[in-house]
């Protein structure tokens, strides 16, 4: 089957994984709250039919409106903005997903569809209904969200834990792959958690509320904070379930990905201690400021758990299936004989007039195909800052020679040729990009050059790294900056 | 693609296309209350018709409501489905038409990624709409804010329909577009075909909001009567002008007589042109009945509602005929063992099961509300 051939634009300074990391990390947040405020309005429903809260009922009507202006309006579009940015990104990974499991999507669509109705049919008409169809309603609306949550967090677990699947393709042995229970679990319990914090700031807001029923409602929303007790062996369980090459990128591996992470558990563990020590164990009162605060330190501790899940699937955007830059794996041999940038159905470069000769052209092609997914060139991660300190010949072999100089990064998926066009480029860009720039390829030595390169290729291979390699090289650097400190 | 649609394929293919134009239909129900709605919001604000406001959104009891206080009420509940009811079909597009669809998103890049902030402000500015905060602004601040629902939505419109018709160019047009840098496509037969769709969403919200001033006249709740007698008059105006576009459109695009009386959509032309002659009907009636009985009677709306399907339905599959049409038979021969491969993969009864469970208990919603709504106290403490 022909592959498809898409267009890919540039980003600028920014890497593309922050914008579809930065989106990401909005939308699950959003996405927890709606969940997580099915549970926490049942739980003050149930309190207010059983006369067991004097002002859950008045809470829960301001909440549900903030639930739906926020979570609604903002979640409901960037679900959408979700899948349009991800074709921006890797529109063959999306691809891959949509066609391996859209039958889940759909299934998920009906579930968010009974969310919608059931959580409007309260919005509207709660105020009116008899206290069991209150009930009724939110239950609906909490198993709806509930089972959203469920469906999507299959495919998003397969991404980096196919298992199986990557031989089988079987639909359910892919999405209850290893991530799947514990990534549930821990995402219900953050949900919950995300929850109870957002109520705990609207305490602070509802007007009319004597200061001895706000402590009553911060006690009973407090409530909902119980299970992060859970969090810390939820959390273990998820990582331990991960591939062991990825672990290795968020404990010391990769510098970002570790801050990220120790964010992440840093955030988590102090929501987690104030929420039970002081809120649940204390009966302290808490104010709007500091739950706000609360509120940000959460979505801190989102931003770093996304941010970190989306990285650590390195050099892959779905396992032993599609790199980074969205050549399957399975195509790099053929690349590496018939080249990445004279393919017939090629776009064409843009602005060709920048650069000074045909062979820098051919780099920056080689550039946007393979390198501009999560590299820039001046900007974020940028190629040409980390590649300045090395020689021609360094890059020809670090460049053809890729997954081994650094094995959390795929195979160079093209031929000789283009490996020297991209090293050629690259040194024309340390050189800032100067008008005049000798083509190697139409040297007497060119002969030579190919063949050196053709070699270092071929001892490479086509094969990524192995795990073992992976997770073995990322040891060592995290060792390394250990020893450094 | 030499018979009715969508026989002329392989089951694969003919499945996910009926799939997807079913669910469209859906979407384009919901999407044309909301088009239509907040431009007569928008028109009425401006012309000065129309209060703003918490009143306009909570419709007083004893208050007749108007079609601008339910327009008001009911357009943001509406937008939500109109969201959700469009996911659907963009997963089916996906698997019908990928490298279509994700190129010409590539291609409009920055220009098409801006709907999704232009969709937040739309949505967020009809519940400002409804707000006690705009009825102390200046009168430049309210016809801006009743404007810009309108506009937001109207600009999301008009992407798609860039959208569409760029991703059935061909291979080398769009790399020739790549090349050039652009995000803005253009080409002449947007403006007509967007009037079709535009002017046609009239006549569906005329529809929506007929059942639901119906609805509030059966459960003796006041209803304003001009606003019922005017519903006809403007479904009539939008159904004439979209006939009008329709034929411009026509007679501007030289393969579109082919295509739409070709074998595939000429019987869905023609359920559309008889389900337009039913609204007109329908409509006709209407027009002289509710002057003489004050309200809107059952049987010329329920007409009316089966044109208005019936002609939905007919259109989308001759917009999916074009679509075929355009991208050649060759074309169709690559994507047919795409879809059969698609067709392979596990969880469609699964998918069915919840479906049909799901539509159960959305069905139980309805019924919950409409079986235990009582009257509240000042505490809002429901008593029987």
């Amino acid at each position: 089957m022909p592959i498809d051939i898409y267009p890919i634009n540039d980003f600028g300074p920014l890497m593309k994984g922050l914008a579809i990391g930065g989106l990401g990390i909005f939308y699950v947040f959003l996405a927890q709250f709606a969940i997580g405020g099915g549970f926490l309005m049942c739980y003050l429903q149930w309190l207010d039919m059983n006369n067991k809260s004097t002002v859950a009922r008045a809470f829960l009507d301001s909440y549900f409106k903030f639930l739906v202006l926020v979570s609604f309006v903002m979640g409901a579009v960037t679900g959408v903005a979700m899948w349009f940015t991800s074709i921006q990104v890797s529109p063959r990974t999306i691809g891959l997903m949509v066609s391996s499991f859209h039958w889940v999507w759909a299934t998920e669509w009906t579930f968010f569809s009974l969310e919608v109705v059931s959580g409007y049919a309260f919005y509207r008409y709660g105020k009116h209904l008899k206290n069991r169809a209150r009930l009724t309603l939110l239950i609906l609306y909490t198993i709806a969200a509930w089972f959203s949550l469920f469906w999507i967090n299959g495919i998003l677990s397969w991404q980096l834990t196919p298992g199986e699947w990557v031989h089988s393709k079987s639909v359910w042995v892919g999405f209850f792959n290893a991530g799947f229970w514990p990534s549930l679990l821990y995402r219900t319990v953050a949900s919950m958690s995300v929850a109870a914090l957002i109520g705990l700031v609207v305490v602070n807001f509802i007007p009319k509320l004597q200061r001895s029923e706000r402590e009553q409602l911060v006690r009973q929303v407090a409530v909902l904070l119980i299970p992060m007790v859970l969090m810390p062996f939820l959390g273990a369980w998820y990582i331990g379930s991960m591939p062991a090459d990825s672990r290795a990128w968020a404990t010391g591996g990769s510098v970002a990905m570790t801050m990220f992470f120790t964010i992440a558990v840093g955030s988590s563990a102090l929501v987690g201690i104030y929420s039970l020590v002081a809120l649940w164990y204390g009966r302290l009162y808490i104010n709007g400021a500091t739950s706000a605060l609360l509120v940000l330190l959460a979505f801190g501790a989102t931003a770093g758990g996304e941010f970190v899940r989306e990285g650590v699937r390195k050099p892959f955007t779905v396992r032993e299936t599609f790199y980074s830059n969205s050549i399957h794996k399975n195509e790099v041999a053929e690349l590496r004989i018939s080249g990445l940038s004279t393919r017939p159905d090629e776009y064409p470069l843009r602005h060709s007039d920048r650069y000074a000769n045909d062979q820098l052209k051919q780099g920056a092609l080689v550039f946007r195909e393979q390198c501009s997914v999560c590299h820039t060139l001046g900007g974020v991660n940028a190629v040409d800052e980390l590649t300045q300190s090395w020689s021609v010949e360094q890059m020809r072999l670090n460049i053809a020679q890729l997954q081994q100089t650094k094995p959390f990064m795929p195979p160079f998926a093209g031929t000789a040729v283009e490996v020297e066009s991209l090293v050629q480029f690259l040194s024309w860009t340390h050189q800032s990009n100067p008008d005049v720039w000798p083509m190697t390829s139409a040297q007497e030595e060119f002969g030579a050059i190919s063949a050196r390169i053709q070699g270092y290729l071929d001892d490479a291979g086509t094969e990524p790294a192995d795990a073992t390699a992976r997770h073995k090289a990322l040891r060592e650097l995290a060792n390394k900056r250990w020893k450094g400190r | 693609m030499d018979t009715v649609f969508p026989f002329g394929f392989p089951l694969a293919t003919a499945f996910y296309l009926t799939l997807f134009v079913v669910t469209l239909v859906l979407h384009v129900l919901f999407m044309n209350y909301v088009l239509a709605g907040t431009a007569w919001l928008a028109w009425s604000i401006v012309t000065g018709c129309a209060g703003l406001g918490a009143k306009s959104a909570e419709i007083a009891k004893n208050e007749p409501a108007t079609s601008e206080s339910i327009l008001a009420d009911w357009i943001p509940t509406m937008l939500s489905g109109a969201i959700t009811a469009g996911v659907a079909p963009l997963l089916f597009v996906q698997i019908l038409y990928q490298r279509e669809f994700y190129t010409a998103n590539l291609l409009l890049f920055n220009r098409w990624m801006s709907i999704l902030p232009v969709l937040i402000v739309g949505f967020y500015s009809l519940y400002v709409l409804r707000s006690n905060w705009l009825t102390r602004r200046s009168v430049f601040v309210k016809t801006l804010t009743g404007l810009l629902p309108f506009l937001c939505v109207a600009f999301v419109a008009y992407s798609w329909t860039e959208n569409h018709l760029l991703s059935v160019n061909s291979p080398a047009q769009w790399r020739a577009f790549y090349a050039e840098d652009k995000e803005i496509y253009f080409e002449p037969q947007i403006i007509p075909r967007l009037a079709v769709w535009g002017l046609g969403s009239i006549a569906t919200m005329c529809v929506w909001l007929s059942w639901q001033l119906r609805y509030r006249s059966v459960h003796q709740l006041p209803v304003n009567s001009q606003s019922m007698a005017k519903l006809p008059k403007v479904a009539l105006f939008g159904l004439l002008a979209s006939i009008a576009c329709g034929i411009a459109y026509y007679l501007s695009a030289p393969n579109l007589g082919a295509v739409f009386l070709g074998p595939m959509a000429r019987w869905y032309l023609g359920l559309a042109i008889l389900g337009m002659i039913a609204q007109v009907i329908g409509w006709l009636q209407l027009l002289r009945r509710i002057p003489l009985a004050n309200e809107i009677s059952l049987k010329p709306l329920l007409l009316t509602t089966a044109g208005l399907v019936a002609t939905v339905m007919g259109m989308s599959v001759c917009r999916e005929a074009i679509r075929l049409t355009s991208l050649g038979t060759n074309r169709i021969e690559e994507l047919i063992p795409q879809h059969a491969e698609a067709m392979k993969v596990e969880g469609f009864w699964v998918f069915l099961l919840f479906a049909v469970i799901n539509i159960g208990l959305i069905s139980w919603c309805f019924w919950l509300v409409k079986a235990n709504f009582v009257e509240s106290d000042e505490n809002g403490k429901g008593t029987s």
